[in-house]
Order: C-alpha cells, then sequence, then structure tokens
C-alpha cells in the first residue's frame, strides 16, 4: 500500500514532488499559450452577444451579487460542522471495529471516551445555537 | 481493506493529570454556553464572569500545584518544560484580567456575554497549548483556536464601526499568515518526516532522516538543506504576524486602536507570549542542524532590528495612545527576537552540557522579558481602560490633578516599558538586560548596541506621556474628553477587582524587577526543582 510517508521513503523528495512541478509548469503554460496566443490569431469582430460573459447558453437575468439571506450561511456552516464529524466518526469506526486494533485491550474503552467526549462537545454547540434561536427560521 | 497489513495499534500514554488545566478551560467553556443558555441575559451576565474567572484561577492553581510534568507528555505531542509553564501561567494570567474588564465593558457596551466569556476561555485553552506543544500540526491547531477566538472577541462589539474594521484587517491578515504556518509546516516535514519537535532536534542533530524501506531495508536521507531554510522561513512569517513583527506589523495599530480595550490587551501580551513560546520551542529544535545559523541569522536579525527601530520610530509620532502602544509591543518584540537570534546562533558556538546551559538561559531571558513585557502592557491598558478617554493623547492632559494613583499607575508602567538608563528597580530593564547580556556574549555586540538606541528613543515617546499626565495643565481645548474625568463618556472605575489587579501590577513590576531570581525559581520550582 502506497501512502505518503512510504512514498516519500522509497524515492528522493526532489522525485516525489517532481510530478506537482511537472504539471504545474504544464498548467501554467496551457495558461500563457492560450491567452497570449488567440489575441494573435483570431479575428476581432465583437457584438454585444459575443461579449457577454457565457454560462450556460440562457440570457442572463441581472447581477448575481443579490443579498443573500443570511440564515443560508447558518445553514451550511452547521452542515460543514456536522460533515466533518461524519468524516472523523466514520475512520473511528473503522479504527474501533479493525481486528487487530480490537484486540489490544484497552482500545476499545479508551477510543469510546475519547469519541463520546468529541460528540458532546459538538452536541453542546448545537443545543447552544439551538437555544439561542439560530435554527429558528421565521 | 488489506486486513493482513500490519497495523500498529496503540492506547496514548496519557499523563494522568497533564491534561487537567487545559481540560479544565475547555468545561469551563462548555459551561459558560451552558449556562447562557440556560439563564437569560442577566443571568449570565452575573453567573459567566465567576465561571470563567474561576476556572482560570483553577488552571493557574493546576500548574502551581505541578499537576503537569515538566516533559513532554501525551505521546510527545506537549513538553511543558519550566519555560512552557512559566508563558502558561503568563497567558492565563492575561486572559483572567480581561475577565475581570469584563463584565463592565458587557454592561457598558451591551455585549453578549455567553460568547465574550467562552471565547476567553476557548482563547486561553489555545494559547497555553501553542506555548507547550512540541508537535507542528498541535501547534497549527492550537494556533488557529485562539486566534479565531480573538478574531472574534476583537469585534465582538457589533455597533462600532472602528471595532469591525479592526476585526476584519486582523481576520483577513491572520488567515493569511495562517497558509504560511502551514506551509512552512509542509515544509519541515518534508525535510525532516516528522512534526514532532523533539523527533526533529534528533534528525537535524545526526543529519539523517533514516527510512525504513518495503523489506526492512533502512536508508539514510541526507536532510535537505533547502527544505529546512524554506520551511522555517515560511513558520517565521507566519509567526511574525502574530507577534507583530516589523514588515508583518501593519494590522497592529488598526487593531489596537479599533478593538476593544481588554481584547487588545490580550493581543497585546497573552497572544503574543504564546506564539513567542512556540518559535522558541521551533528555532530551538531547528538550531541542530549544521548551517541553519548561516542562513537563519540573517533572517532573524533583519526582523528584529527592523522592528525595534521602525516601532520606536513610528511610535515617536503617534497621537493616540492605543497606536502608540501598538508600535512599542511592535519594538518589544523586537527586542524579544534578539533572544531568538542567540538561540539560533548557540549551537555553532558550543555543545553538549554547555549548550544546554546556555539555552537554559536564554529561556529563562526571554520567558522574564514575555512576563515582564505582559504585566506592564496590562497596566498600561488596564489603567486606559479605567481612565477611559478614547486614547487621545490630548485626553491624558493633566491625568494626575484628576486621577492620581492612575496617573501614577501609568507612569509605572512607562518607566518599565523605558527599560534602561535610570529605570533599575522594573522588570522591563531587568528583562531587557538579561536579553541583551546574553546577546553580547555570544557576540552579537552590534545587535545590543543597536537595541539600546532603539531604546533611548522609546524613552522620548513613553515619557511624553508622563509628561503629558504630570506636567501639562489640563486645559482645554481638548478636540477628546479628557480622561477620567466625569462626563468622559467611558469611564467605570469603582470595581474593587479592577483596583486590586492593577495594584498588583504595579507591585509586580517592582519585585520582579528587584528580584528576577523570584521568577526564574518559579519555574523551576514547578518541574519539580528539575533545571530544564
Amino acid at each position: 500500500m502506497i501512502t505518503p510517508s512510504n512514498l516519500l521513503a522509497y524515492t528522493p523528495i526532489e522525485q516525489a514532488y517532481l510530478p506537482v512541478l511537472v504539471m504545474l509548469v504544464i498548467a501554467l503554460g496551457f495558461c500563457a499559450v492560450v491567452l497570449i496566443l488567440s489575441p494573435l490569431i483570431m479575428k476581432g469582430k465583437p457584438s454585444d452577444a459575443k461579449l457577454e460573459p457565457y454560462e450556460c447558453g440562457i440570457p442572463t437575468v441581472g447581477t448575481a451579487r443579490i443579498q443573500v439571506f443570511v440564515r443560508f450561511y447558518l445553514v451550511a456552516l452547521l452542515f460543514l460542522l456536522f460533515d466533518i464529524e461524519i468524516v472523523y466518526i466514520i475512520i473511528w469506526a473503522l479504527a474501533m471495529t479493525h481486528a487487530e486494533n480490537a484486540q489490544v485491550p484497552g482500545f476499545v474503552a479508551f477510543s469510546m471516551i475519547v469519541m463520546v467526549f468529541y460528540v458532546v462537545v459538538l452536541l453542546v454547540g448545537l443545543l447552544y445555537e439551538w437555544k439561542k434561536g439560530a435554527l429558528n427560521w421565521n | 481493506m488489506d486486513s493482513s497489513l500490519p497495523v500498529q495499534a496503540y492506547v496514548p500514554e496519557i499523563h494522568p493529570t497533564g491534561l487537567i488545566p487545559f481540560l479544565l478551560l475547555l468545561l469551563g467553556g462548555i459551561a459558560c454556553l451552558v449556562v447562557d443558555a440556560a439563564t437569560g441575559k442577566e443571568g449570565s451576565r452575573r453567573y459567566l464572569p465567576w465561571i470563567a474567572g474561576g476556572t482560570l484561577l483553577a488552571s493557574i492553581t493546576c500548574f502551581f500545584l505541578r499537576l503537569v510534568p515538566g516533559e513532554v507528555f501525551l505521546e510527545d505531542t506537549f513538553r511543558a518544560d519550566a519555560f512552557g509553564q512559566l508563558a502558561s501561567i503568563i497567558i492565563l494570567a492575561s486572559t483572567f484580567v480581561m475577565t475581570t474588564m469584563g463584565p463592565s465593558l458587557v454592561r457598558r457596551r451591551n455585549l453578549p456575554s455567553g460568547e465574550f466569556y467562552t471565547l476567553i476561555l476557548f482563547a486561553s485553552l489555545g494559547m497555553t497549548l501553542l506555548a507547550i506543544s512540541n508537535e507542528l500540526l498541535t501547534a497549527f491547531i492550537s494556533l488557529e483556536v485562539f486566534a479565531l477566538s480573538l478574531y472574534v472577541l476583537v469585534g465582538i462589539d457589533r455597533r462600532s464601526r472602528k471595532a469591525a474594521e479592526a476585526c476584519f484587517k486582523y481576520f483577513v491578515l491572520g488567515a493569511f499568515a495562517s497558509a504560511f504556518l502551514v506551509f512552512g509546516i509542509a515544509f519541515l516535514y518534508g525535510a525532516a518526516h516528522t512534526t514532532f519537535l523533539t523527533e526533529m532536534a534528533e534528525v537535524f542533530r545526526q543529519g539523517y532522516v533514516e527510512s525504513v524501506g518495503p523489506e526492512g531495508a533502512v536508508t539514510e536521507i541526507p536532510v535537505n538543506t533547502m527544505y529546512v531554510f524554506v520551511g522555517f522561513a515560511f513558520m517565521f512569517v507566519g509567526i511574525c504576524f502574530k507577534l507583530s513583527l516589523a514588515p508583518f506589523h501593519m494590522w497592529a495599530p488598526d487593531v489596537y486602536q479599533g478593538g476593544n480595550m481588554p481584547a487588545v490587551m490580550v493581543v497585546a501580551t497573552a497572544s503574543k507570549v504564546a506564539a513567542f513560546a512556540f518559535l522558541v520551542h521551533l528555532v530551538e529544535a531547528l538550531s541542530y542542524w549544521q548551517g541553519f545559523a548561516s542562513g537563519a541569522v540573517y533572517i532573524v536579525t533583519a526582523v528584529a532590528v527592523v522592528s525595534m527601530l521602525w516601532g520606536n520610530l513610528a511610535a515617536l509620532v503617534q497621537t493616540n495612545f492605543r497606536r502608540m502602544m501598538a508600535f512599542s509591543s511592535v519594538a518589544h518584540s523586537g527586542y524579544m527576537t534578539v533572544g531568538i537570534l542567540v538561540l539560533v546562533a548557540l549551537p555553532g558556538l558550543m555543545s553538549g552540557a554547555e549548550l544546554e546551559a546556555g539555552q537554559l538561559l536564554i529561556r529563562q531571558a526571554v520567558i522574564l522579558y514575555m512576563a515582564g513585557y505582559t504585566v506592564m502592557n496590562i497596566l498600561a491598558f488596564g489603567v486606559a481602560y479605567y481612565i477611559g478617554g478614547g486614547g487621545h493623547m490630548a485626553a491624558y492632559r493633566g491625568l494626575v490633578y484628576r486621577r492620581p494613583l492612575p496617573a501614577a499607575g501609568m507612569a509605572i508602567a512607562m518607566f518599565s516599558l523605558v527599560g534602561i538608563g535610570f529605570t533599575p528597580p522594573t522588570i522591563g530593564f531587568m528583562g531587557k538586560f538579561y536579553i541583551f547580556k546574553e546577546a553580547v556574549q555570544v557576540g552579537f555586540v552590534g545587535i545590543a548596541v543597536i537595541a539600546l538606541l532603539a531604546s533611548v528613543i522609546s524613552a522620548f515617546y513613553y515619557l511624553n506621556l508622563v509628561v503629558t499626565m504630570f506636567m501639562r495643565a489640563e486645559t482645554k481645548p481638548a478636540e477628546a474628553p479628557l480622561a477620567g474625568t466625569p462626563e468622559a463618556p467611558v469611564q467605570v472605575g469603582g470595581e474593587l477587582l479592577a483596583r486590586v489587579v492593577l495594584v498588583t501590577a504595579c507591585v509586580l513590576i517592582f519585585v520582579f524587577g528587584i528580584f528576577p531570581q523570584l521568577f526564574i525559581g518559579l519555574g523551576e520550582t514547578l518541574v519539580n526543582g528539575a533545571v530544564r
């Protein structure tokens, strides 16, 4: 199984990051070529329709800079919070049920305590939001 | 998942009592939230200061009860040596003072008290953990915990436009600096293949990384010099922001001026102490890499010299007390960075037990300076908060005739901040003396001379305030309401605890100034008498 740490162990560090560098050069080069070459070879015949920003073909209806109700932001924030919680819990559950981990004395009890503590901390945060009316849509 | 792979499972070794002071802070913060949600506005205003203050005192007590081990604990994640423990105590003391200012601020500006006290405790948690962290990612998370709390605390007064501006500037630049920090961490991990500072020191000392191949073959990969330097440079930039060192200090004047005074006091004192404690641990680990000094000395020297000179020169022309203190704190961070400079150069000059003794001395000098800096700034900001007047210099005219005791306290703070020449019995003098002494002893005479000259410049604006308070008649017209007069809008005063705290700060300036060994000895006592 290749993990970041043993990838570094097998190859010198410069080589391990070489693909990243190559990717960076290609990406920058592509952008530069497109931006420099297209004004040179194009024939400029601008019209209103051509100068409009293209999204999906439907005529644009007004500006995108509208005021968004702040509660959407709050919901997004809460969603993010519990999304991260799920990410942690899945890994935790996998590690907990792993046969060799489960054999280590005290491991299950310890990880249970840690996770309960973590969830309780998040739960208090949720209850606080709730009590303060942050979840109240009206 | 292939279950045939060998998986190393372990139960982390937790020191039985080491985490108690930090868990207390976390639980205290949660308790504040619960109580705030359970009781109403008035109830939370009544109970939360007691919960927050009590939690902070209990946490400090834990350090004095020696519950925290004076070494690495929790799987090497934390290293609570005497230096780190003293830094933690300084941080908690500073946030405690903020808590004592809380009730009047909350009532006067009609702030949400639940968030206010909870964030103080969370910020304390982050700062203390940063001060003792021995692992780069833990340090980063701790830094974010306290930085996010402080962004909110600076801008918690939502009706104030200046506070919003301060909060926004602090947040945007802080997030930018955090990116630098985490980028530097990635490079250092690439260089040392570990994020633990103690292991990193070992790797740098031997000069290569041992890497175990697929068949158990051990190969020795030499440490990549460029990664060390790039990693250090990026991390240093990130930390320089928190310390408001000179090229990265742009946020400081606006934040100090716009934010509420108690939060600004913590930004100026505790957050700097935390970041500096981490920087000391980081530089100590990196300095073992031979050739580290050859590059890092230039980076650190440049930052220190520019901070000392620019901080003091810019402070000369300020007309606002808070902006003056912001540039003064830039300069003081510069003086402290001279200590870092010595730490960088030390392994090139000595080795073995001599090196350890030298590092101990410079750690002690730095922690003494940080303690002094914190006490002086608590006194200065505390007095300025309680006499009000919006921070205009003109408002301090003839303060001694209206409020003699606060004026005397402010004068003591200013004399101690000068810290050279005629102020020997103050802690400001002792801190500078020890740091400059170390610098001269390892041969940074030029830097020490620059630092002294910068201190001479600083005498002008510190003593100018004293002159304004004591020798200028309180003639109008001052464009701002005079500080300490009944018609000054923010005058509160009359709180016994606040007076006790400020008088204590006055006393500590002299006690630690005359007996600096008391403070150093305290650190050694905390780690069971062992000299670390």
